[in-house]
């Protein structure tokens, strides 16, 4: 479903992603874990066509990023590490004003925005504006927000963030439950226990190289830890070789 | 604490420096350059104004008192205005407020708005009142001491203006407060809001009121006096309960030379304006308790009031696709951005004004009147180059700043399936039917005020229509060939260099349609109209080409 190649993105004369490949099938949810400014948005950023790569191709669905965003864009949904949106919107709004960018009919927004507000018990909210949200309900509207079309990629920047346990539980179950429904998901997080609990591979990443990749098992014994090690001592291992 | 704050001021013009300095030296540069040639333009406006009063032997002290006690009261309601629209944020809102009033210096902060709102009203007037006065000095003589004396009575006017409108804030705030029983069921920033428009709008009229009902036609009608100089009492009369009566008192006083009696009217004033910072005090000592109050309602400030709103939610249902939909989301951003719309009543007013002064100046005078029989072509240049000028501000207050100001909420439409040249039409149709309806409407109403025949009222809106569209056109084109991600705010981002840019490029614009509107009025050629024409057209199509390939290259 994602497939990049040798990405490399830079900022002036700072290389903030350094030649990264790696492939996401559908099916798979895929965690980048990193220290801070290690490149981890930037690379998604870079899938959902918010910033050009400088070398590489990145193809989601078989479209390239840059010769064919909207036809790639249309199958990504995003959520971003900051949920930001227009403080004098609604919720509902929000969603239909989404929808509406992703080409889906009123009747069908209207169906859909009825069917995704009891995921997070938000009914009754989504006439209040954004503003008054807390950082939790914003979260949660942003990511009702990239379920609303149906996308094939899920790319998420920070995803439990300020949201509550029993919220973020239900974010988990949603990324799990996407998953096995065939979608692939790019989850980038500091919360090294979400990776731990969903991502079928992880890959790390450090100064903008990744610097390895695989399933839990496979990065323990890549870092030399024991079969019980958590992903906090491996991470720890790796980032510091 | 006030030396605390000092120095955070000093650092923060110097770190304004740190990042693209070549581009800022040049945009303080360019700021002076304008600076410098309004100051010019002012100066010798005033000079040939007073001239041409001065050549009137009779009426010539009575004009000059006239247009002084006008230029003062309008920029004391100008004063007042942005000072209440300032002073409801500033004093009432959240924003930078909790630190300081989470500490033990809490009672301050009236006196830190009050700083605040004082200094940034002093030196745009002051930029307008010193050129005035060195207008005054070459044409009538100024001493030195009447100079110094003008200029402390119009301080104490800009201070009078900001504390008039702060006392104004307060008031509401306490009688709202105590409707609802000290509590904050009335104390919403919506009924604020109302009420204190509908406070403005109520002294507006008595001001208005007291003003227009100067008997000019009587006053005129002195010619047939067997006198050497008409009576100033109609004028006195009217305007001595004015705030800013003993201002002009004190500018007449001083060019007349009369130092002891104009050094006397700031000198009574000044416990009037004493007074004023005890009531001020009182008013605002208990502030934090309203500020609490106020923040119980999160935020749902005007935009419910307006039905408008619900239109842009009903054009978002609506949207059949990306385009109608960024068209409502505009709408909605628009129309409940309570701190934008106070601003485009502000500017809504200060046109107003102006109409009503050109109503007053055109009417007032009876069978003198200015009509657009006699002079229409510069009547309609002048209404012209009016009408661009307040379209600019517009265009520079709303569309020039819509792309940087969405940085943070870009990646809402930057990852969707959507052309960013679809987002820029969508917003140039917005912003222009927007702008179009109030200038066709301002131009209607001077149509009305300066009396055009039909081909001349028809030529002078189509104009108007065209050039809204090119300047929207051009503003929106500057703000996304060169976006500015330093900051959000609008204010900040339309003092920018492309800002400033566009601020010449609009100035000219407008310049060159006037001249070609009134060659073509007094019965001249065609075709530096024709050449206006076909420049707009050419513009709109050259930067709708250059912002979307500059949007095609843009990163969030």
């Amino acid at each position: 479903m994602l497939n990049i190649s040798d990405l490399t993105k830079k900022f002036d004369e700072k290389v903030a992603v350094d030649d990264v490949s790696l492939q996401i099938k559908p099916g798979e949810i895929f965690s980048l874990i990193g220290p801070n400014s290690s490149g981890k948005t930037t690379i998604v950023k870079t899938i959902a066509g918010l910033l050009h790569p400088d070398a590489g191709v990145v193809t989601v669905g078989g479209n390239d990023v840059v010769a064919k965003p909207l036809e790639t864009k249309s199958v990504i949904g995003y959520i971003p590490d900051e949920p930001v949106v227009w403080g004098g919107m609604t919720g509902e709004e929000f969603l239909h004003f989404v929808g509406a960018l992703y080409g889906l009919s009123e009747s069908l927004r209207t169906k859909k925005v009825a069917e995704l507000l009891p995921v997070f018990s938000l009914q009754g909210l989504e006439k209040e504006y954004f503003e008054n949200y807390s950082r939790g309900n914003k979260q949660k509207f942003t990511i009702l927000a990239a379920l609303l079309h149906e996308p094939k990629l899920l790319l998420i920047d920070e995803p439990i963030v300020g949201l509550d346990p029993e919220s973020a539980a239900i974010a988990k179950t949603q990324f799990t439950q996407f998953a096995k429904q065939g979608g692939a998901v790019l989850l980038v997080t500091h919360t090294l226990s979400v990776a731990e609990d969903i991502a079928t591979r992880i890959g790390v990443l450090k100064e903008g190289k990744l610097l390895s990749t695989g399933t839990l098992s496979e990065l323990r014994k890549k870092a030399n830890a024991g079969s019980t090690a958590t992903l906090e001592e491996i991470y720890a291992v790796l980032t510091h070789a | 604490m006030f030396f605390l704050l000092f120095q955070y001021a000093a650092r923060s013009f110097k770190r304004f420096f740190v990042k693209n300095r070549a581009a800022k030296i040049i945009t303080v540069f360019g700021f002076f350059v304008v600076f410098a040639f309004l100051v010019t333009v002012v100066y010798f406006g005033f000079r040939a104004g007073f001239q041409y009063i001065g050549k009137d032997l009779f009426f010539g002290d009575a004009l000059f008192l006239y247009i002084v006690e006008l230029f003062l009261l309008v920029s004391f309601i100008l004063v007042v205005a942005s000072a209440l629209i300032s002073g409801m944020f500033a004093l009432f809102q959240g924003g930078d407020s909790p630190p300081l009033l989470a500490s033990p210096r809490y009672q301050w902060k009236p006196v830190l708005v009050f700083l605040r709102m004082f200094l940034s009203s002093l030196w745009p007037l002051l930029a307008i009142i010193l050129p005035a006065l060195f207008a005054i000095g070459n044409v009538y003589g100024l001493p030195l001491a009447g100079f110094i004396l003008s200029i402390i009575s119009v301080v104490l006017v800009i201070a009078l203006g900001v504390m008039w409108a702060m006392a104004t804030l307060f008031i509401i705030a306490w009688v709202l407060y105590f409707l609802g029983r000290r509590s904050a069921r009335f104390l919403t920033f919506r009924n604020f809001t109302e009420v204190v428009a509908l406070s403005f709008l109520l002294q507006l009229f008595l001001v208005w009121g007291r003003v227009t009902t100067v008997d000019l036609v009587k006053f005129f009608q002195a010619r047939v006096l067997d006198v050497a100089t008409p009576d100033l009492s109609p004028f006195l009369e009217q305007f001595s309960v004015l705030p800013t009566h003993f201002s002009a008192m004190t500018i007449y006083l001083s060019r007349t030379g009369d130092l002891g009696t104009a050094f006397s009217y700031p000198l009574y004033f000044v416990p009037v304006v004493l007074s004023g910072a005890l009531a001020l005090y009182l008013l605002g000592k208990h502030h934090l308790i309203l500020w609490e109050l106020f923040q119980e309602h999160a935020a749902p400030i005007v935009g419910r009031a307006f039905s408008v709103s619900r239109l842009g939610s009903f054009l978002l249902r609506c949207s059949r696709g990306s385009s109608g939909a960024i068209v409502g989301k505009e709408t909605i951003a628009f129309m409940r951005n309570s701190r934008g719309l106070l601003w485009l009543g502000f500017i809504l007013l200060i046109w107003f004004l102006q109409l009503g002064a050109s109503r007053i100046l055109s009417h007032g005078l009876g069978t003198e009147r200015v009509s657009g029989d006699m002079i229409p072509s510069f009547v309609g240049t002048f209404q012209f180059a009016v009408i661009i000028y307040f379209v600019s501000m517009f265009v520079l207050r709303f569309a020039f700043p819509s792309f940087s100001s969405e940085r943070k909420t870009s990646w809402i439409v930057g990852s969707a399936p959507v052309s960013l040249g679809v987002v820029f039409i969508s917003k140039l149709r917005f912003f222009t039917l927007l702008f179009s309806a109030l200038t066709v409407a301002f131009a209607l109403l001077s149509v009305f005020v300066a009396g055009f025949s039909s081909f001349l009222a028809f030529l002078f809106v189509l104009v108007i229509v065209l050039a809204t569209f090119v300047l929207t056109t051009y503003g929106l084109s500057l703000g996304a060939i060169f976006p500015n991600f330093e900051s959000d705010d609008p204010e900040v981002l339309s003092t920018t260099l492309p800002g400033l840019g566009f601020i010449f490029g609009a100035l000219g614009y407008g310049a060159f349609g006037a001249y070609a509107l009134g060659l073509l009025w007094r019965g001249g050629s065609f075709v530096p109209l024709a050449l206006f024409v076909t420049l707009s057209f050419l513009a709109v199509f050259v930067l709708v080409r250059l912002a979307q390939q500059s949007l095609s290259r843009a990163e969030f």
